[in-house]
């Protein structure tokens, strides 16, 4: 007769099943006849109480999302619209690929409290790259009221709840094993563009982790080529774009052109949504950017000189010996950064060399850069701190010219903190803080800054330029982001009569035809990865007599060949 | 016949928070040292200090060394105007000290979805779980017995239902939106003995009776969206294996068996994901003597 409450009543041919959970309504019962206590009129109130408080968490039909009543903010119509179309329309599995900047996490962050608040999650397991793993914790705990905690050691991945974490560390024994033991109600992956090759163990490892949900979060769901996207959307549905070899038959022209946009956007969207600012899912206050242009002094020019003659008879050899020249581009970099920088790397070659006459070369110029007694750009550096009242932020390319700026910050009297991608993931967290708190300047370098948020500053200095517009974008949106409630000041330092100075005025130009010609080819490959525009520029640079001749070089390189398949690129 | 809700959601309102909150730690035990608008100070008796402040360790450290406890203050504000007022107020009696960053709130604003009045609620939900009630009233009285809760409709999605259903423990009638009939009556606590001392039938057979009730209720609906939800789910199989199929002949042998293993993960996921199922969550169980002359209206 006695029927547990958690067994299953048979529903016949009915599409779902039946059973009865929660209290043990016998056992409850029982006791309550064996203890005989009697009720309290206050337990009859509480009765009351419990029912209010059960009707009160009741998840009604997806009309609208019972997150917005727990969250600790106000989100954009766009992020609301997007969370509910996750839920409702996408089913949970999905890639949020929004421009850099629209609130991919606050997306994400929706769908992860609407799925805690309807029960439908209870573990969920966010990975980021490490230097973010504090930082979403953080904001699940502050924004979403979310109960997340970071990953410490290899028995967090057993805990209950939301467990933050870094990817690179899941990957890794022993880690790995314990995460692909458990099962994961909602798995979120930020910077998903990490899992694009299938042979990868980023990849691999989500491939074999056992999931109900999956959000995959990038700004830029194909890089290079568009089975990029064939990669992702295989991992939450596999088979929603065929195998490889179907996707590339019925979707790839080439490998950056679908053959039919219109119908690959269609399909894509089932597991999709990206959000974009042209279709006004953002204000943001304004960016002044200006360009500050720096005269070398006199011993700086000619050692700028004496580089770009290097350069140039090493490239002329390399054409015919056929070597590669990407060091040659590293340099051709280093020096438009600063001289320090170009030193390091000078000292590297020599050191490398068994040419006596490269070796000769190589130390004549060492001499040449050592001697220099003052730097333009470090002044000029000094010069806008003294107008900026505020908190700073300082980009360059270069591990070397950030030393070398921390260490003139630091016999000038004023307080700097380093960023970099070598960092572990608490000294990230340390100087991200102590910037916000303390300290009046940071300097970082571009792989320090993927991913982090930095809305409290406002002013920003590049001290170089990247030469892919790309990655100068990525820089600004540090600052000029969503929760900036004040106007960005971005000053660009360019060195006048180098290379840097031309690039940078073709720069915005290229930006503007690239965004036009890939809108008219696919938008959804709006963010391929400029790999032969560097090689492009460093030709220019070299094949041409004087500055008129590179203008019109820089000029003359068509964005379609950029996107072209990228054989040259290959042979860098 | 459907118990759904009606009317708006409960405590979406400060001041049905704040009422809750008062009756909740006044039923509790907890005293109010302080009662301004829209703001209260309860000093917490050390069970409800256990349940809505998780400290594990705090306890077993004073616990184990027998140290005093002194009991916690929750000070509680209810809108952002009284949370400014009194954090002003407690700064002025109280600075913060050098690092104003570094300073802890000490007013904690509860609104729907704060951390606290969540604890609050499931807190209630516990010790509301049980209850023998009846009217006061000596004449004749019919026992019956109460189960409240919430049906759950899920597949990769879900939607509740509140529901009450109670069973006459003298003719095993069962009757639904109970507690909705019942809740503002006049009702004090009893013991369940008093309650079931001339009831014609045992408590197994009203959970039977009520068993077989929830189970219809469920039956009784439309199960379209299940329909929905299994022919989505036939759909993702079929997707999955035709995906798995057209790889496998690139592959050998071995890779064959791993590649098996990994659809079947896969397969086992999306069912665990979107297979519909219907839950009846019981909530509370009740055992409410009432006079004849209630049971009559219940009826109708």
């Amino acid at each position: 007769m006695r029927q547990s409450a958690n067994e299953a009543v048979s529903t016949g041919d009915r599409p779902w099943s039946f059973s009865i959970v929660g209290l043990d309504v016998e056992a409850e019962l029982d006791a309550l006849l064996h203890m005989g206590r009697g009720t309290r009129d206050a337990d009859w109130e509480l009765f009351r109480l419990g029912a209010m408080a059960r009707q009160a968490c009741i998840a009604p039909a997806l009309d609208q999302l019972l997150a917005l009543e727990h969250v600790q903010f106000v989100p954009l119509p766009h992020q609301v619209e997007t969370a509910l179309r996750v839920v409702r329309d996408l089913r949970g599995r999905a890639i949020l690929a929004d421009e850099v900047g629209l609130g991919k996490t606050i997306e994400a962050g929706l769908v992860l409290k609407e799925y805690l608040v309807r029960g439908l999650v209870r573990r969920a397991l966010v990975l980021v790259p490490a230097s973010l793993v504090t930082q979403w914790t953080k904001e699940l705990n502050q924004k979403f009221r979310i109960d997340a905690i970071p990953q410490r050691d290899e028995w967090t991945w057993s805990a209950e709840g939301v467990i933050v974490a870094s990817l690179d560390t899941a990957k890794r024994p022993p880690h790995v094993h314990r995460v692909r033991e458990q099962w994961w109600d909602l798995i979120i992956v930020d910077e998903a563009h990490k899992l694009k090759n299938p042979s990868t163990k980023n990849w691999k490892l989500l491939n074999q982790l056992q999931h109900k949900f999956m959000l995959l979060l990038t700004a830029t769901p194909i890089q290079n080529q568009l089975k990029e996207l064939h990669t992702l959307v295989t991992l939450l549905k596999p088979g929603e774009l065929g195998n490889p070899a179907e996707f590339a038959e019925r979707f790839v022209s080439s490998p950056r052109t679908p053959k039919d946009p219109a119908v690959l956007r269609q399909t894509i969207s089932r597991v999709m949504i990206r959000n974009r600012r042209e279709d006004g899912a953002l204000e943001l206050p304004k960016r002044h950017v200006r360009a500050v242009r720096v005269e070398l002094t006199p011993e700086e020019r000619e050692f700028y000189e004496a580089v770009q003659a290097f350069l140039r008879s090493q490239y002329e050899r390399s054409q015919t010996s056929r070597t590669s020249i990407l060091p040659l581009i590293t340099l051709q970099r280093e020096i438009c950064s600063s001289t320090y920088a170009a030193l390091l790397s000078l000292e590297k070659m020599l050191k490398k060399t068994r040419d006596p006459e490269l070796a000769r070369q190589l130390q004549s110029l060492l001499e040449q850069g050592t001697s220099i007694p003052s730097y333009a750009k470090v002044d000029a550096v000094l010069e806008l701190l003294d107008d900026a009242p505020e908190k700073v932020i300082i980009f360059t390319e270069y591990r070397a010219s950030q030393d070398f700026l921390m260490y003139t910050l630091k016999k000038h009297g004023i307080s700097s903190v380093p960023f970099r991608g070598g960092f572990r993931r608490g000294k990230k967290d340390w100087m991200r803080e102590l910037f916000s708190k303390k300290i009046r300047v940071l300097v970082a370098t571009e792989s320090g800054g993927e991913g982090i948020n930095l809305q409290f500053c406002h002013h920003m200095i590049n001290y170089d330029l990247p030469w892919n517009p790309m990655r100068l974008e990525q820089r600004i949106g540090r600052i000029h982001r969503l929760g900036q409630t004040q106007a960005c000041h971005i000053v660009h330092l360019v060195t006048q009569n180098t290379i840097e100075e031309h690039v940078m005025e073709i720069l915005q130009e290229k930006v503007r035809m690239f965004e036009a010609v890939i809108g008219q080819l696919d938008d959804i490959v709006n963010d391929v990865r400029l790999d032969l525009w560097e090689k492009r520029i460093f030709e220019a640079a070299m094949t041409s007599r004087d500055d008129e001749e590179l203008v019109e070089q820089l000029k003359a390189i068509r964005v379609e060949d950029l996107v072209a398949p990228k054989g040259g690129a290959r042979r860098l | 016949m459907t118990a759904t809700l009606t009317s708006p959601a409960p405590l979406r309102t400060s001041d049905e928070r704040l009422s809750f909150c008062d009756r909740y730690f006044a039923s509790v035990g907890a005293r109010t040292l302080v009662a301004r608008p829209m703001y209260r100070e309860y000093e917490l008796p050390v069970d409800v200090d256990k349940e809505l402040i998780h400290r594990p360790f705090y306890w077993m450290w004073v616990e184990t060394t027998r140290q005093p406890v002194e009991p916690t203050i929750l000070r509680l504000a209810f809108d952002a105007e009284a949370h400014a007022r009194e954090e002003a107020r407690l700064n002025a009696e109280q600075p913060v000290g050098s690092f104003p960053w570094a300073a802890k709130r000490r007013v904690e604003l509860i609104d729907f979805g704060s951390p606290l009045f969540d604890r609050v609620l499931l807190s209630a939900s516990h010790r509301g779980r049980l209850a023998c009630v009846r009217e006061e009233s000596r004449g004749e009285i019919v026992p019956w017995m109460m189960v409240n809760g919430v049906f759950a409709y899920t597949a990769d999605l879900n939607r509740e239902e509140w529901f009450s259903y109670a069973v006459c423990l003298d003719n095993l009638q069962i009757v639904d939106r109970f507690y909705e009939r019942i809740q503002h009556r006049d009702l004090c606590g009893t013991s369940a003995s008093d309650i079931l001392r001339d009831s014609r039938h045992t408590l197994q057979e009203a959970w039977c009776a009520l068993q077989r009730a929830l189970a219809d209720h469920a039956a009784a609906q439309d199960d379209g969206w299940a329909e929905e939800a299994m022919a989505r789910l036939r759909g993702d199989l079929a997707q999955l294996s035709a995906y798995y199929e057209s790889l496998r002949n690139e592959l050998s042998d071995d890779e064959r068996a791993l590649m098996r293993l990994e659809q079947e993960r896969k397969e086992v996921a999306l069912i665990q994901k979107s297979t519909p199922r219907v839950e009846c969550h019981v909530q509370q169980v009740a055992l409410v003597a009432l006079r004849v002359q209630q049971v009559r209206q219940l009826s109708h």
